[in-house]
Parts: C-alpha cells; sequence; structure tokens
C-alpha cells in the first residue's frame, strides 16, 4: 500500500501545481462561492471529494460532512455511522465535520426548506440519502479500482477502505482511489446493504465526540477563539417585547475596559429584543458594564403582564367558545347517556429551555462581509436574519456552526447572532457576545401555559364511551408562522390528543387561542408533553371511575394499535406491573405515540413509574421503566441515551420547573429559583428498546411526553391524590 | 444601580500554578479565576453555565478540593494550585476519563468537564465512594440527563482504581 502511494505522489503534485481546484474534482457542490465548507485542512488537490458528504483524504481518513448540528442527541456518531457503513470503512477512518450551504444538507419538513436541527427528524431524513451517498461512493471507488486493473467493477468487493480483486491479491485503498472515483459518475441507484450486512448500523458504535467532551477540547459557541476579538454580553429591555427608550451611556462607556455600546433595535422577525451590547476587553468588564446599564423602558402592551393575568386569560379562553380540532362520532351524547361520567381540568405552566450553555454567538463583520460562529439549530434562518440585518448579500456570510451545550430548540432563533453581528459590524472588530444566565433565563422563548378540561364517559363495566377535551393556550403558531393556525386551530396545541392512537369511537377536541403576548418557542415536545399529561392522567382517572386496572383499559384501546400495545405490554412486564404494592412502592403507567409532524414516522413510548410517598410527603421516585419502538435502531447506546435524557428532562418539568411573571418581567433569573433535577434525585432507568424494520423514527423528544402523567398517576396511585397541576412540588402530599 | 468608577475596582497581579506552570495575571482582582482561565490564559475547557456557583460547569481542583471557578476571585488564588479539566491528564489517561470513554457518558458534553472534575476530586477524597457520597458530592447540573451515566461511570472508576489514585 505504501508503494501506490507513493507512486501516486506524483500525480498529486502535478494536480496541486497545475491549480487544480477541488471544485474541478468534486461532483455535486452548488455552493455560494463564500460558503465555508468548513474548508479541510489538507491541500484541496490531494483530497478528493465524493459528493457533499465525503473527503476522502490520501491518509485514508474519510471526513464526513454533517449539516445537523451536535446538541447532545448524538447526530455527530449516529449519522456519519449510516454512511460509513454503507461505504465500507473502518470505523477509526471516521472524522467529522460540520458544514453548511450544500441543498442536500437541507430538510424539508412540510413544505419548508432549509438546513436545521429540531423535531427529533434528523435520523428519519437523512437515513437514506446517507446510505445512498455512501453506497454511491462505494461503486465508484470501486470501478476506479477496476478500471485501473482492466476488469468489470463485478470482480470486485470493497472490505473497509479497499478494494480487492477476487482471487487475487490486488488490493488498493480508498486513498489512493478516491481522486480517480470522484471523476466517474454518480450511480443514480446504488445497491444499498440488506439488514444482515450491516456493520456498524444496529450496533452501538462507540461515539465520536466522547474523548473531545471529556478533556475540555470540544468546541462550542462560547469557545471560539478569533484574532483580536473583544468580548460582550446583552442586556435587553427586562420587560418582554419592551422598548428602550434611554440609557446611561456616558457613565458605562467610562468603565475600565468598555470598547462600545450597540444598541440593537427590536425585531419581532428574528425575535431579537431591544437590547443593548457591551463589548469591552473581557467579559468580567463586559459584565461590570451590563450591570451598570440602567435602561429607561417603555413596557408597552406586555408592562402588566402577572402570572395572575395569564392565569385570569387562560380561564377566560376554557369558558369562550372553541375552535373544533377533532370531531369524531358523537363525544358529547355518549358522554351523556353514559352511566359514569367524570370531568377534570389540568393545567401545566410557562417553561424555559435553560440549555446549559448560555446564548452566544461570535462574529466578525467587515468591508462588506461577514464570518459568524455559533451554536445553532438554524442556520438557513440564521443566514437569512443576517442578510436581513447587517443589510449584506447571502454570499457575503459565512456561517460555522460549533457544537451546542443543548439545544431543545432554544436556539432554532438568530437572535444572539444577530446580535453578536450588529455589534461586530458596529465596533469593527470580531465580537464573541455571551449572554449571563440570568439574561438567558429571562429573555427565553417560553414553552407556553396549557390548560385543559376532560370529560368523559364509561359504561357499567368501565369501557370508555366517549371523551370530550378543550386545550387552551397561548398560541405558538400564532406568533411564528401564523399561516399555519387552520380554522382557529394551531395544531402545535392540540397535538396528543387530536391525533392519538387509541381506539376512541367518540371523540371531541376543540381549542381556544389566549390572546397574550409572552414571546414563545419550540420546547422539546412542542404540545405533546403537555396533552400526553392530559390525556394519561384522565385515562388514569377514567380506570379508576369505573374500577378497571388502567393498563387493562388501555391494552383494550389499542387493539388495532400493535406497535403501541408491544411498547405498552413491554413496559409493564418490565416493572412487573399488577401486584398492588410492594414495600410500600406503587406504580403508574403511561403511554404515547409520537407522531411526526409530517406523518413519515411514528417513535412509541411507555413508561411505569414506580414511587412512594412517605406520611409527611415526601415524594422517593425508586425506578422508571421505559420502552421504546423508535422503528429501525441506527445505534441503541445513542437511543438509551436519548431515553435516559426525556426522563431527566421530563421529570425536571414535572416535578420542579415553573416560569413566573410580575409587571412584564420574568421572576426566575439563575438555578437557585429554576431548579434542575440532580444526582441525588435521580431514580434508577431501565430501558427495553424494541427491534422493528419499520422507518427510523425520532428519539429526542418521544420518550418524554409519558412520563408526566405516568409519575402522577404512580402518586395517584401511592396516595389517593390526584395531580392535575404541574409542577409537582407545589403540592402537599402528607397524608391528611 | 451605585454608581461604579474606576477607583472602587483593585487591580493588581496575581501568580498562581495552573496544571503545573506558573501564571501572572494582572487587572481586576474580582475576576473570576473561570474568566482568567478561559479569556488570559486562553483555556476553554472549563465552563460557564451560571456564573453564581450552582451548576458546577466551572469545577477545576484548587490545591486538590473541587471548587466552582466561576465564584472565586482571582485574589483568592495568589499562590495556590489550580487543575483544570486540561491537566487532569496527558492523555485521556485519568480513571475517570477511561470510564467516560468506556460508557460514552456525554451527551451535549458542556457540563461534563466540570462533571469530570468533582468525580475525579471525589475519587481522590473517597478512593471507595459509594452512592450515598456520589449523591451528596456531584451535585453538578446536566440538563441533558447523563446523571445515571455519571454514577456508573464513577463505579467504574473507582473499582479500575483501588490502589487509589495515581
Amino acid at each position: 500500500m505504501t508503494s501506490l502511494h507513493q507512486r501516486d505522489v506524483s500525480r498529486r503534485e502535478f494536480l496541486k501545481r497545475s491549480g487544480a481546484s477541488a471544485a474541478g474534482l468534486a461532483l455535486v457542490v452548488n455552493l455560494p462561492a463564500m460558503t465555508v465548507l468548513s474548508a479541510c485542512d489538507s491541500d484541496v488537490a490531494t483530497s478528493a471529494s465524493l459528493g457533499p458528504w465525503i473527503l476522502i483524504e490520501p491518509d485514508e481518513s474519510v471526513t464526513i460532512y454533517l449539516g445537523q448540528a451536535e446538541m447532545g442527541q448524538g447526530v455527530y456518531t449516529g449519522l456519519p455511522q449510516i454512511l460509513a457503513d454503507e461505504l465500507d470503512i473502518a470505523w477509526d477512518q471516521i472524522r467529522v465535520k460540520a458544514a453548511y450551504g450544500a441543498e442536500e444538507f437541507q430538510t424539508n419538513l412540510n413544505g419548508y426548506v432549509a438546513q436545521f436541527v429540531g423535531g427529533s427528524l434528523s435520523t428519519s431524513k437523512f437515513y437514506l440519502p446517507l446510505r445512498q451517498s455512501g453506497a454511491a461512493a462505494r461503486q465508484m471507488l470501486t470501478q476506479a479500482a477496476a478500471n485501473r486493473w482492466s476488469v468489470s467493477a463485478s470482480d470486485c468487493y470493497t472490505e473497509q477502505g479497499v478494494v480487492k480483486l477476487k482471487d487475487s491479491d490486488n488490493v488498493l485503498s480508498y486513498g489512493v482511489l478516491a481522486l480517480e472515483a470522484s471523476e466517474l459518475s454518480v450511480p443514480e441507484s446504488p445497491n444499498l446493504k440488506k439488514k444482515s450486512e450491516f456493520s456498524f448500523i444496529g450496533k452501538s458504535m462507540p461515539k465520536l465526540d466522547t474523548a473531545m467532551k471529556s478533556n475540555g477540547s470540544a468546541v462550542f459557541g462560547i469557545d471560539v477563539q478569533i484574532p483580536e476579538m473583544l468580548y460582550a454580553t446583552a442586556k435587553a429591555s427586562p420587560v418582554m417585547n419592551g422598548a428602550i427608550t434611554s440609557y446611561n451611556e456616558d457613565e458605562v462607556l467610562a468603565l475600565p475596559g468598555i470598547r462600545g455600546l450597540v444598541h440593537v433595535p427590536l425585531n419581532y422577525n428574528f425575535s431579537v429584543p431591544d437590547s443593548v451590547i457591551v463589548v469591552a476587553d473581557s467579559y468580567w468588564q463586559a459584565k461590570r458594564g451590563a450591570d451598570a446599564l440602567e435602561l429607561i423602558i417603555d413596557g408597552g402592551y406586555n408592562q402588566g403582564v402577572s402570572t395572575e393575568s395569564l392565569k385570569s386569560a387562560y380561564e377566560e379562553g376554557m369558558q369562550a367558545s372553541g375552535s373544533v380540532a377533532v370531531s369524531v362520532g358523537d363525544a358529547k351524547s355518549a358522554i351523556e347517556n353514559a352511566e359514569i361520567s367524570i370531568e377534570a381540568e389540568y393545567d401545566v405552566p410557562y417553561l424555559a429551555h435553560a440549555p446549559l450553555e448560555p446564548m452566544n454567538a461570535t462574529a466578525s463583520v467587515k468591508d462588506g462581509k461577514a464570518e459568524i460562529w455559533a451554536p445553532i439549530q438554524n442556520q438557513s434562518y440564521t443566514h437569512y436574519a443576517l442578510s436581513e440585518t447587517l443589510k449584506l448579500d447571502f454570499v457575503s456570510i459565512a456561517i460555522n456552526t460549533t457544537f451546542l451545550g443543548g439545544g431543545f430548540g432554544r436556539r432554532t432563533t438568530p437572535e444572539f447572532v444577530v446580535q453578536a453581528a450588529l455589534a461586530s459590524q458596529a465596533v469593527g472588530m470580531p465580537v464573541k457576545l455571551i449572554w449571563s444566565r440570568e439574561e438567558d433565563m429571562r429573555q427565553d422563548n417560553y414553552r407556553q401555559a396549557y390548560s385543559a378540561r376532560l370529560k368523559g364517559g364509561i359504561d357499567d363495566k368501565g369501557n370508555l364511551l366517549g371523551l370530550d377535551a378543550r386545550v387552551v393556550a397561548q398560541s405558538l403558531f400564532g406568533q411564528i408562522m401564523p399561516d399555519a393556525v387552520q380554522n382557529g386551530v394551531d395544531e402545535s396545541t392540540v397535538e396528543g390528543l387530536s391525533d392519538p392512537l387509541y381506539d376512541f369511537e367518540n371523540l371531541y377536541v376543540d381549542t381556544v387561542n389566549v390572546e397574550a403576548y409572552v414571546p414563545l418557542g419550540w420546547w422539546r415536545t412542542i404540545g405533546r408533553g403537555p396533552n400526553a399529561f392530559f390525556l394519561e392522567s384522565f385515562l388514569d382517572e377514567l380506570a379508576h371511575a369505573g374500577q378497571r386496572d388502567p393498563y387493562e383499559l388501555r391494552r383494550d384501546l389499542m387493539q388495532k394499535n400493535p406497535r403501541g400495545l408491544a411498547v405498552l405490554d413491554a413496559a409493564a412486564s418490565a416493572a412487573g406491573w399488577g401486584v398492588k404494592s410492594v414495600n410500600g412502592h406503587f406504580q403508574g403507567i403511561a403511554y404515547h405515540p409520537y407522531i411526526a409532524r409530517d406523518k413519515t414516522w411514528t417513535t412509541h413510548a411507555a413508561h411505569v413509574v414506580e414511587v412512594s410517598v412517605s406520611e409527611s410527603g415526601v415524594l422517593k421516585i425508586h425506578r422508571i421503566f421505559c420502552a421504546l419502538d423508535c422503528g429501525t435502531v441506527v445505534n441503541p447506546r445513542l437511543v438509551e441515551a436519548m431515553i435516559e435524557s426525556s426522563v431527566v428532562f421530563g421529570l425536571t418539568a414535572a416535578l420542579k420547573s415553573e416560569i413566573t411573571f410580575k409587571d412584564g418581567v420574568v421572576d426566575q433569573s439563575n438555578f437557585h429559583d429554576y431548579r434542575m433535577l440532580k444526582m441525588a434525585e435521580m431514580p434508577e432507568i431501565e430501558t427495553v428498546i424494541l427491534e422493528s424494520d419499520e422507518v427510523p423514527g425520532g428519539t429526542g423528544e418521544a420518550p418524554m411526553p409519558p412520563l408526566a402523567p405516568a409519575l402522577t398517576n404512580a402518586i395517584f396511585a401511592a396516595t389517593g391524590k390526584r395531580i392535575r397541576s404541574l409542577p409537582i412540588e407545589k403540592h402537599d402530599l402528607r397524608s391528611t | 444601580m451605585a454608581q461604579q468608577n474606576n477607583s472602587s475596582i483593585n487591580t493588581g497581579d496575581v501568580t498562581f500554578t495552573l496544571n503545573g506552570s506558573e501564571h501572572t495575571f494582572s487587572g481586576d482582582l474580582s475576576t473570576p479565576l473561570l474568566w482568567v482561565l478561559r479569556e488570559q490564559v486562553g483555556l476553554q475547557g472549563t465552563k460557564f453555565g451560571c456564573g453564581a456557583g450552582l451548576c458546577g460547569a466551572c469545577t477545576v481542583h484548587l490545591n486538590g478540593a473541587a471548587t466552582r471557578s466561576c465564584v472565586l476571585p482571582i485574589a483568592a488564588v495568589a499562590g495556590q494550585q489550580v487543575i483544570s479539566i486540561e491537566g487532569l491528564s496527558d492523555n485521556l489517561d485519568h480513571p475517570v476519563q477511561k470510564a467516560w470513554l468506556e460508557l460514552d457518558v456525554p451527551q451535549c458534553g458542556y457540563c461534563q468537564s466540570g462533571m469530570i472534575m468533582a468525580a475525579a476530586a471525589l475519587l481522590e477524597k473517597k478512593p471507595d465512594a459509594t452512592d450515598a457520597d456520589i449523591d451528596r458530592n456531584i451535585t453538578n447540573i446536566c440538563r441533558c440527563g447523563t446523571y445515571q451515566r455519571v454514577r456508573q461511570a464513577i463505579h467504574i472508576a473507582k473499582d479500575a482504581d483501588e490502589g487509589g489514585e495515581s
């Protein structure tokens, strides 16, 4: 192999000196001139692009480009894993680089086309394209070898990064073949591996970013270092969407290290609050400056907003006339004529995202060009926002995505990038902008509160006859994509109740959009978390009203939903469901199908939560049994991690989290009053991942929705107390 | 907000040892060690999560003890020994890091430097750490929820290194 490398050096040297560029050798790269393809470090003439995903180097390393931002969900490993399997290389040949620009990196979600990460759709969207790219490249490499040996491709085969000739010692490595391969035509429908041929897919391959996340070398947005950069922090109007009418500019400018104050105007389109960016020689100096800033605010329409005023608005919504989301059969009559009917009201509060890495971005804007480095979830939207706010052409703006210290939907909006870019443009230097935790907590795009009233009727055997639900919430779509609100119905308000996979003969769901203007954003599970809490709690109440086992009642309603049923059974079985109580431990159960927003996949999840509650009302969560069917599993370890993640995120919200308001300002400011679940409160989590050949579904959110209701159902079993309003920790669980 | 002026900020020089080498900081003596590490020294591994000592992302070892550097003014570090995540090992071969690799503990990874430093300090102090010790000493926030794996990894590191840290 070494001698073959040397033989090819002269050709590569020729290409280098003749100025041949990677663009001439690449296959399908349609990039605006300035877009950074995270340019490879080596001389472009000596490496070869095999499509927008793959760059093969002479040293046999294979760079797989990653369009989906890595925010802990594991795409950094999972997506390359898919491509590398079809390409047929060794695991240690893989290098991963974030990239932006090629059309192939974009996702089409119900007509919205962009490069972005969210909705748990990375694996489902890129599974086939990555397999096809890997397989196509492998075919081209094989053909290149066949050409060299003057044989037919069918006489050749690949084996972990080399092409071999049958019944011969002939071997050529991908590194040697890549240049020639890249000049061949791309097969339209390459042969894909059979499941039995997978070398990586389906296996818990080791994660590619663990090492760098274990020695401090992984670069998050906040870690970016650009020569001569200044540091900045932001202070926006504390009143949500309020206006800054004046501030003590001279006083702050006089502080040591302050290099400038940049007033960034409110921009609804890009979620940019009216804010002052304090630019300084260091973050500490910038923070001093921000602390010394006295903003005079015109609060505007949110001035009087308080937890109480929002509660009133929601209560009004509950009484108003609603828009119908679903009407199947005749639920109202069924309930009216039922032997037993019950009614219950539920509510969940406003929530913050609070990722551990606060909002930040680094920007260098100068001479009509801009480059940004940031932890972002929507590259395309960020690009557009910068073009509009900097008033620069698309081609003059380069976007670099770093690791994200948590996303959860928070980093889909570009406001912090716009702030950094405008600050850089104003001061004429590169600027790294970092929000304080207080700023991050109070300038979030929140998950809105949801309220619901459910009514149900059962017969004398406890069978469900009809279900009527009203969901009331501020409208997320009404704020961020109003065209998506159809006939008064915001799908994200009712999802989880409007699309159940239970066999409901009579179902009626209507909704009211609350007129309130707390800034909202995508928050992990969107409407499914709240609605699963409502539905799964109410099913539990119906089960008890009809003296039915909650597990058995659900089983009856899932006879036409075999995947869901299998998941429910798996959770119940793992938990040993059915034993009344062991050692004062009680169990609760819940199920939820996470249906993709474009309906192309469904991931089924069920939990059994086991708790005990002491006489003095101390809750202890002992064990959580989670069963999941996410279709084809690319990497079981990544899926387990997403289950564990969803459980912790869900428990935090269910137990502790609530955002409250006073005079238009969010009360909470840091982790002392927006508390997180910690190690000491962790239950044991047992996961069961069901085997499936269905299309790969998302796992980043799906395990979350059944968590809260399974927990409150367990608390009911333990105490007889029905919790209908989260968070749990505001309730007194003492035995009366 | 009280008006600040230059004279209310104390400046000076502070010399301390970081990962075995001497560093001198010149400037505002109230600057937290976290920012000195990240900006003056240029080491990005120690993270900023809250600025209030609540999350632990900024955990370093100060004379061997797990310490939250975001609330530690540089003046208090004069003459002290600091180890940051970069100095924990030369080659990812600290037992805690090896356990982290074995279980693929990190998800987003942002809290993990602090988590690893807290775990390493715990095992240095208590080579036979129990689950109760872990509960009491590992109070770092992980928003992604890696706690279960963190606990398992600490047990693996503990068992791999029966005789105590080198």
